[in-house]
């Protein structure tokens, strides 16, 4: 029982996958920063090819989106960023992940528990 | 040699190197500790510290067609066209981090150039010279060596070809033929990256007859090898690369690529470095390969310095509160039209490009070259218009160390002041990077690097399609 309560509002792990960054809009790696004081201690920002992600966030700098090249942008649990005006978006679908992840684990103590 | 990965292991692998470098009648004993070289140096060293950076990856590194292994893009043999169209992005990239020239597209161009011509060679001559090839190309893929691609001669007289010289040696050729190999002399002129490359692979620097076998040649050797000698090219404002302060303009990574005349004197090359060797026919074709994949590149790199400088601009005239005129952001807006033709060049002849027999994919010749020729003349004017927004001060601004000055400084502050709440160093700091950007050796490498526009207007008249064109005409009109 105390390690399903662990899991609970620990830090969730993002890969991030960049495009080449051959002519940006923006600063991609900007956004990683501002998620970062944003989330503090709640997500970690890990490489894509990493294992046991939470999440998968493709990082384009512009429309053409290269980012999304190799993988699904649509899939469940990934999020597509090509414009710095899209950032709210992006927090907002961090915030989901989090209580849905959350939420599951709360759902599997409790099943734990029953 | 123990494969270099980033850029520390870059600048030590140079100074192992000990090769014999000249810089101004002086033997430098040590090219990354003097003060114009280095700047170069930082340049290609981005090169390899950039394809570390997760954020650059996908364009720094490809996959190795040869071993599997994740490479640096710049030892790669482009495997389809979205090969080619990386390369273009790639170079745009670098060029936003160094505003300069990165020097390394000479080495990757040389390698692709060659792959796909003594496959091509082997084919008709039923030599081996494809299959050392690709074991050359694996030690470069391993080792992550910087390659200089070495391509033109000195030529001389222009009107006589190279076995009609007085002298044999202004063009590079074969002096001996011994059964390890062979002996070379000669010299390569305007050699980008020459003083900061592990090695050079040669090219023949126009196509050969038959009484010129012994200059159709191609081989690679290391750049310490006995009897190569590097001699540095003095470069506009020289000396204030020298000098401590902001008055070089990009103090970080220099002006253009640092060009050096490296000369071959009785250099012996092992014949598994040998890939054209007296089969003069195919001199040619290897010229207009390594020439079109060269050219292909420069919408890519001057798009990316274009940018740099289209930026430089907009600050000038913030600085200095003209930003507001109408005709300063015409001028802005003409500026990034040409900077975007001349990144449209690069792409559209990569987007069009094919495969050629040996698997490796090959740009349009006749775009690749209209991209080029199309910056020997935007360049100039972009550099035209940059010094049109930020004024003559570009020409008769104070020295850094004025500004710096006990007695003067406090003039130089005064009266260089423009827009309220910016700083006069911002102000002079700009406006010195405008000035080594659009001036001088900068202008010059845009008109004659990969060749000059004469070579790039006799493309048109072989690749230009003229009769096809003069058909549809009479078509038109019904003409028989």
């Amino acid at each position: 029982m105390k390690s399903h309560k662990k899991k609970i509002g620990i830090e969730k792990r993002i890969g991030v996958k960049y495009c080449g960054g051959c002519n940006p809009t923006y600063d991609r790696i900007q956004v990683i920063r501002q998620l970062r004081s944003c989330f503090l201690n709640r997500f970690h920002f890990v490489l894509s090819n990493q294992k046991t992600l939470n999440g998968l966030l493709f990082i384009n700098g512009c429309q053409r989106s290269c980012a999304v090249e190799n993988g699904d942008p649509n899939g469940p649990g990934s999020f597509s960023i090509s414009g710095e005006n899209e950032l709210p978006l992006l927090i907002h679908w961090l915030t989901t992940l989090e209580e849905k992840e959350n939420n599951d684990s709360l759902d599997s103590f409790r099943s734990a528990d029953d | 040699m123990k494969p270099i990965t980033t850029q520390k292991d870059y600048i030590q692998s140079l100074k192992e190197l000990r090769h014999v470098v000249y810089y101004n009648g002086k033997r430098v004993e040590d090219v990354t500790e003097h003060p114009a070289l280095r700047p170069h140096i930082n340049a290609a060293a981005l090169t390899y510290e950039l394809a570390l950076r997760p954020e650059h990856e996908a364009l720094m590194t490809a996959v190795s067609h040869l071993s599997g292994k994740k490479i640096n893009r710049f030892t790669h043999i482009h495997q389809t066209v979205d090969d080619l169209i990386k390369k273009i992005q790639m170079l745009r990239l670098i060029a936003h981090e160094t505003g300069s020239c990165f020097q390394r597209c000479v080495g990757f161009d040389a390698l692709n150039a060659v792959y796909m011509t003594a496959y091509d060679i082997d084919q008709k001559y039923k030599t081996d010279y494809f299959e050392k090839f690709k074991k050359y190309l694996l030690h470069v893929q391993e080792s992550n060596v910087m390659v200089v691609g070495g391509m033109t001669d000195p030529k001389g007289d222009r009107s006589l070809s190279p076995s009609k010289q007085a002298d044999p040696d202004l063009f590079t050729h074969v002096v001996q033929r011994r059964t390890d190999g062979i002996v070379i002399r000669g010299a390569k002129a305007h050699m980008t990256g020459g003083i900061n490359s592990h090695e050079i692979l040669l090219m023949p620097t126009q196509a050969m007859k038959e009484e010129e076998k012994d200059y159709a040649l191609s081989c690679a050797l290391p750049l310490n090898a006995p009897g190569v000698i590097l001699i540095f090219g003095r470069q506009t404002n020289e000396e204030r690369k020298c000098e401590e302060g902001f008055d070089a303009g990009n103090t970080q990574f220099g002006l253009v690529g640092g060009e050096a005349l490296i000369i071959f004197e009785d250099v012996f090359v092992p014949w598994e470095r040998v890939f054209l060797c007296g089969e003069y026919d195919m001199a040619g074709l290897l010229v207009e390969r390594f020439a079109t994949l060269h050219r292909q590149n420069y919408g890519g790199c001057k798009g990316g310095v274009s940018d740099i400088l289209v930026g430089a601009s907009a600050l000038a005239a913030e600085y200095q509160g003209t930003a507001g005129a109408s005709h300063i952001k015409e001028k802005l807006a003409e500026m990034m039209h040409l900077a975007e033709t001349l990144y449209s060049g690069s792409v559209a002849c990569s987007a069009m490009g094919y495969k050629t027999p040996s698997g490796a994919y090959y740009p349009d010749p006749l775009l690749a070259n209209t991209t080029k020729h199309n910056v020997t003349r935007h360049i100039y004017e972009i550099a035209r218009l940059a010094h049109d927004i930020a004024g003559g001060i570009v020409a008769t601004m104070p020295f850094h160390g004025d500004m710096e000055s006990s007695e003067v400084g406090r003039y130089v502050k005064k009266y260089l002041a423009g827009a309220q709440g910016v700083s006069v160093e911002s102000r002079m700091k700009i406006l010195r990077l405008i000035e080594n950007m659009s001036g001088g050796t900068a202008l010059v490498e845009s008109m004659h690097g990969a060749g000059s526009p004469q070579t790039q207007k006799v493309m048109y008249g072989r690749l230009g399609n003229l009769e096809q064109k003069k058909r549809w005409a009479k078509r038109l009109v019904q003409i028989d």
